[in-house]
């Protein structure tokens, strides 16, 4: 597209927002009403924000129990306006009790209308409160919703895959650090690890929460382990190419108490962090795994960094 | 917003009438100016009410040095960003995605986002990152010039150029993978 078709479709764009029905949409009589009350009585704002403040709660509450009704109801039929659980799971995402709860749900909207698909996270003592919902694109067709375990971590990761309006091939990998949810995504069969001739699986961020921070998503590769016959296997590779600052997931689909722990050469080319590693300076290192079953077995990972050369990565 | 340039009058009345002068004037532009920030019609209105509300409070302190509605536009991006940046405005549930399809009712706003949406460019605007959509919002939708868009959001000129610019990219970017893939992975 050329810079000019683009200036061109932002001024009719303009256009359009003008005549649309967000022009019938006006600050009211009613709304300066509120405001000229809360100036008048200034005061009295404080009991205002509060008694705001408990109105939304409120509000909040009968709402959050409508959308809890209706998903924890798992055989609604399929009506307008309602919404079926497809798979559910309690994941202990952020490494502390009591664990998350996990949901895919169908929605069914308006009548004729195909199905959508949504993910939500809920948290709280009684997983009461909805911390996290992603909606999978018209069309798309959901495999699984499934708890993955992080080698170093005690926190597991949710990881949702789907085929894609166009028959692709989509993974959404979610974290939970107790506070936000981020979402890693990825396209194609080596996202998902089950294709030991693809490459591991470079996922991208789609945190909405960096907008602020930075204008370059977070990448991280994502490493698979298994255990087989005692030896720890890395699917789909022994070997990986990172950038500097860029993190590395190592997922392991086994027990959890399988689970091998990771051991770093004291180089400083990796470092340990919460959810796994990160590619802190350029250099070659080796990340080592033990599982503790097998103690006399070991894998290791061939890790090498670059600076910044994104042609070298292929 | 055309005409919001526009020399206002000399405001010689007590401050009620003041804040009742400036919301008539510029009332539904902070409110559509937060709209595309929050993405959230009643967020949005009162985000706007909340802004005014700032604006009589602090009307003893406008000096004249910059334009009412630059002054006021201000007012509602910094309220806006605070907004944004709040956890639990950003873990709200978005009734853009679902909620008139699980609640099922044909909202006025329901309305109003299925036309937003229908316009692929401006639902691209609104998927943009913050700190470009802001810009080119102002820029596009607002019409104000670098300098002014400058003054509202605290930012250098070079540095709304340079986000007007990589907004500008991102968009095109967007736009031709819509087209290529016919909608894109995820809404």
């Amino acid at each position: 597209m050329e810079d000019h078709e683009l200036e061109r479709r932002l001024r009719d764009s303009r256009q359009t927002f003008a005549k649309h029905e967000l022009k019938e949409w006006t600050f009211t009589a009613l709304m300066r009403t509120e405001v000229h009350n809360r100036a008048a009585a200034p005061g009295r704002d404080a009991f205002w924000q509060w008694s705001r403040t408990l109105r939304g709660a409120f509000a909040a509450l009968v709402v959050g129990l409508v959308v809890i009704g209706l998903a924890r109801i798992g055989q609604i039929a399929p009506n307008p306006a309602s919404a079926t659980t497809v798979q559910q799971d309690e994941v202990d995402m952020d490494g502390s009790a009591p664990f998350e709860l996990v949901r895919l749900l169908r929605v069914y909207p308006e009548e004729g209308n195909e199905a959508a698909y949504v993910t939500t996270v809920w948290g709280g003592v009684a997983n009461e409160q909805l911390i996290y919902n992603q909606v999978l694109a018209a069309g798309s067709q959901p495999m699984s919703l499934q708890a993955l375990a992080l080698l170093g971590s005690p926190k597991q990761m949710v990881m949702v895959s789907a085929l894609g309006p166009e028959g692709g091939l989509w993974l959404d990998l979610m974290s939970y650090d107790g506070q936000k949810v981020k979402t890693y995504r990825g396209e194609g069969a080596a996202a998902v690890g089950s294709d030991d001739h693809a490459g591991p699986a470079r996922l991208v961020s789609v945190d909405e929460s960096q907008e602020f921070s930075s204008s370059l998503p977070t990448t991280v590769w994502v490493v698979w382990t298994r255990l087989v016959d005692g030896e720890v296997r890395f699917s789909p590779t022994s070997e990986i190419v990172m950038l500097k600052g860029e993190s590395l997931l190592i997922l392991g689909n086994t027990n959890i108490d399988h689970l091998p722990e990771p051991a770093l050469l004291p180089d400083g080319v990796l470092e340990h962090q919460d959810m796994g590693f990160i590619a802190s300076r350029p250099g070659q290192t080796m990340l080592k795994l033990v599982p503790a079953v097998y103690p006399g077995h070991s894998g290791e990972l061939k890790v090498n960094v670059l600076l910044n050369n994104r042609e070298e990565l292929r | 917003m055309p005409g919001v340039k526009a020399e206002l009058p000399v405001i010689e009345t007590n401050q009620a009438e003041q804040l009742e002068y400036l919301m008539r004037r510029f009332g539904t532009q902070v409110m559509q100016l937060a709209y595309f920030y929050l993405k959230d019609r009643h967020q949005a209105e009162d985000l706007a009410q909340e802004v005014f509300l700032k604006v009589y409070l602090n009307m003893d302190k406008f000096r004249g040095d910059s334009s009412y509605y630059t002054w006021i536009y201000r007012i509602t991006v910094n309220l806006c960003r605070d907004r944004h940046r709040a956890w639990s405005f950003r873990n709200l549930f978005p009734v853009k995605d679902i909620g008139s399809r699980v609640i099922g009712i044909e909202t006025i706003e329901s309305r109003v986002l299925k036309q937003l949406e229908a316009d692929e460019i401006m639902a691209e605007v609104l998927c943009l990152p913050i700190k470009y959509r802001e810009v080119i919002v102002l820029h596009y939708y607002h019409d104000l010039t670098t300098p002014e868009i400058a003054r509202v959001t605290a930012l250098t000129e070079e540095n709304v150029r340079v986000r007007l610019h990589r907004g500008r990219i991102l968009l095109k970017q967007r736009l031709e993978k819509r087209g290529e893939a016919g909608g894109g992975p995820r809404t």
